[in-house]
């Protein structure tokens, strides 16, 4: 009735073989270090108060509304220059620059702090730079919220599905109790299409790709570059054109 | 398991699909075979495999299909806290996804 | 050690104890399922203050924990007798304290039905992985110990020759259970109110100051029932243990204040500045400890409170109140203000946290009565 354990392991196995053997583009950016530029002179730009890459990236990932701050779950979201920035505040900044917006998300960090305290792996770094988040795998200890320097992480202190406004089916929802985070929308990259954020930006502030294609490259080295708190030695993969 | 003269789950809609295994490996085994791929799918980002999706192609109707043994056998599979079961949008089926 | 048969040889008033914490128990387990459905939103955390009171107990009774080995250093490395009735309260003290640390973790996992998954998905590079390893194998030796010493006592046998080796064992474990933890704060980059390599000696001397005042604290308390008298000599030695232990734990926050006042590293300032004068955040825990602690040491040297039982069980309060304040509700919280984008967020715990943590301390409480009162049928038994 029932195949034997050996046999089902067998099985898997191959299963496992041949997945492991397609091909890498149908997988999408894989093997390569991602990263993103945000260009804070375009990103002003935009109309006061331009929420889009945040609610497109809210919107696709069923990250709930809550309206308690205490509970509030970000992925991508603004906070002003000299918050984000505190070193790069001096006498002479214009003050419209140290009270603008900059859109901050997780940094996919070289080294994350993160996944370095976290006890099971449920936060992990991929090989393509991505600092991945398993939800199954979480027990809720939010050691990685106090480790990450960026805040960037949230916590479900409630069920987030009652807070949902609107509901993509094509993507899970989370459940009370892990916790979750920006994933460079890995789940886009593996059919071929840029992170919602930076498709939904109106002014093409943000550019992703490979950390060594030209159009990054070119970016990176034409303008003043911020990196979020470089002195702590974690090396984040989001830069900032000041 | 239960034993029954009837059918007790939904017969799927007769495709030119076939599934990935037969049902009575599948009985024993689905648990183990999502875990498995969602470790996959989750932690290295293979995902042209078989998903939750491609399931409900043909087994429609969740209540009809899932929730039947696991009511019976009175097991709480919290799959469904985060995941749903079916799309309102058209997929292929074996595309990357929930 | 021995009691007359006219006299019980259970401590009849602690006995009274029993019916109360087990009814606060049984609320913070009522409490804890209203978390378990709910959510941990039901307590005060929020995305920035993100571990809260569960956490900074967790942590400070670690440091009870770990206090034990200032019983158990002097009597085996030392051969101090006097401390050989304090033993076994001082393990089983140790042993109340773990459990209470270790519920504490529990309530605080957004997801504790998964808490195996730290042992299945083995991370050493992470420290909370070793702090279970180590927190285990600490309860482990304790149980042993003091289990054994109750059954040879019980029995009449002689000491059990492992026990020497070990105690032995235990020493540096207890400091590296604290140590462990104090790791768990004092390796992450972006936390500077934490971020410090005098963490871990803080941790200790505030561990070996705050075990020993509550240690203290129960043997004044049960000093006159029948089989609890530990002894002047052991009593003298605590006093000692925990003014030395206390003066090393103010040092070394004048040391930190200093490093980061003078330093005048904008991280640094900006933490310390929020932890004693930000309305939102910790200030009132900040100043309270520091007001019990300097009061508590400076009594600590006055004869008159040496000598008078009320009084040096007043002082031990202090001490443990203090402490208490700074490294329970001051530390841990005080890491996250302000937050990395320089938010300060008011923390206090709700009226199910506190039942939650109620229940917890009262578990800790039974552990510990069921152990004096173990305590005391063994040696009720060896003098029959």
């Amino acid at each position: 009735m029932s195949c034997s354990r050996r046999t089902f392991l067998v099985r898997l196995g191959g299963m496992a073989l041949a997945g492991s053997l397609a091909p890498s583009w149908a997988s999408g950016f894989e093997k390569r270090r991602l990263a993103m530029v945000v260009d804070l002179n375009r990103c002003r730009q935009a109309r006061p108060g331009c929420d889009l890459c945040r609610q497109a990236c809210h919107s696709a990932h069923n990250v709930p509304s809550i309206p308690d701050p205490a509970h509030e779950i970000k992925w991508i979201w603004d906070e002003e220059f000299q918050r984000v920035f505190p070193t790069e505040v001096h006498p002479g900044l214009p003050p419209e620059i140290a009270t603008s917006s900059v859109p901050v998300l997780c940094n996919h960090c070289e080294n994350p702090p993160c996944v370095r305290v976290c006890p099971t792996g449920a936060t992990f770094v991929k090989p393509n730079g991505i600092v991945g988040m398993d939800e199954h795998r979480c027990i809720g200890c939010r050691y990685c919220m106090p480790a990450c320097p960026y805040s960037s992480r949230s916590f479900n202190f409630v069920d987030p599905r009652p807070f949902l406004r609107t509901t993509n089916t094509d993507y899970p929802t989370r459940t009370k109790g892990v916790v979750e985070k920006c994933t460079f929308c890995e789940e886009r990259l593996a059919s071929g299409r840029l992170p919602a954020c930076v498709e939904a930006c109106p002014v093409q502030a943000m550019t992703f790709g490979d950390i060594g294609d030209p159009a990054i490259q070119q970016r990176l080295a034409s303008s003043r570059i911020l990196r979020r708190r470089p002195e702590l030695g974690t090396s984040p993969y989001v830069f900032y054109i000041l | 398991m239960v034993a029954a003269r009837k059918p007790f789950l939904e017969v799927p809609s007769a495709t030119s699909q076939r599934c990935v295994r037969d049902p009575n490996w599948m009985r024993q085994n689905h648990r183990v075979l999502l875990q498995q791929l969602r470790d996959k799918t989750v932690r290295d980002g293979i995902r042209n495999e078989v998903t939750l999706r491609g399931c409900s192609q043909c087994h429609k109707d969740k209540t009809q299909f899932c929730d039947k043994c696991h009511q019976a056998a009175n097991l709480h599979p919290d799959c469904f806290d985060c995941h749903s079961y079916s799309t309102d949008h058209p997929v292929a089926l074996l595309e990357g996804g929930p | 050690m021995s009691s007359t048969s006219s006299e019980p040889a259970w401590p009849s008033g602690l006995i009274r104890t029993v019916p109360v914490a087990l009814l606060v128990v049984i609320a913070g387990l009522a409490a804890w399922c209203i978390q378990l459905s709910r959510g941990l939103g039901i307590t005060g955390l929020s995305r920035d203050v993100s571990w809260g009171l569960y956490v900074s107990q967790f942590t400070f009774f670690v440091g009870v924990a770990a206090s034990a080995v200032m019983v158990v250093v002097p009597y085996y490395l030392h051969d101090f007798k006097a401390f050989g009735r304090l033993l076994v309260l001082g393990e089983t003290l140790a042993i109340a304290a773990l459990v209470v640390a270790g519920l504490f973790i529990v309530v605080d996992l957004g997801q504790p039905s998964r808490v195996l998954n730290v042992l299945l998905y083995p991370s050493p590079q992470s420290l909370m992985f070793w702090d279970m390893l180590c927190l285990g194998g600490y309860f482990a030796i304790n149980v042993v110990l003091v289990l054994t010493a109750l059954w040879t006592e019980k029995n009449g046998l002689a000491t059990r020759r492992w026990v020497r080796p070990l105690a032995y064992l235990s020493i540096p474990w207890a400091v590296s259970i604290h140590t462990v933890t104090a790791f768990l704060y004092a390796g992450l980059p972006g936390r500077p109110f934490w971020e410090t390599a005098v963490l871990a000696p803080r941790f200790l001397a505030s561990a070996f100051c705050s075990g020993p005042s509550l240690l203290l604290l129960i043997v004044l308390l049960l000093k006159d029932k029948p089989g609890m008298d530990v002894g002047p000599d052991a009593v003298r030695a605590l006093t000692h243990i925990i003014r030395y232990a206390l003066g090393i734990n103010l040092f070394l926050i004048g040391v930190e204040v200093f490093t980061a006042l003078y330093s005048w590293l904008p991280g640094e300032v900006e933490a310390w500045r929020a932890a004693y004068l930000d309305p939102h955040g910790v200030r009132l825990w900040m100043w309270a400890s520091a007001a019990l602690c300097l009061i508590a040491f400076g009594a600590l040297f006055v004869p008159a409170v040496r000598i008078e039982r009320r009084y040096l069980a007043l002082a031990a309060t202090l001490v443990f109140a203090g402490v208490w304040m700074e490294k329970g509700m001051g530390f841990i919280v005080g890491g996250f203000e302000p937050s990395p984008l320089g938010h300060v967020t008011r923390y206090s715990p709700t009226f199910l946290e506190a039942t939650i943590s109620f229940g917890v301390w009262g578990t800790g409480a039974l552990v510990l009565i069921a152990g004096i009162w173990l305590a005391s049928t063994a040696s009720a038994a060896e003098a029959a």
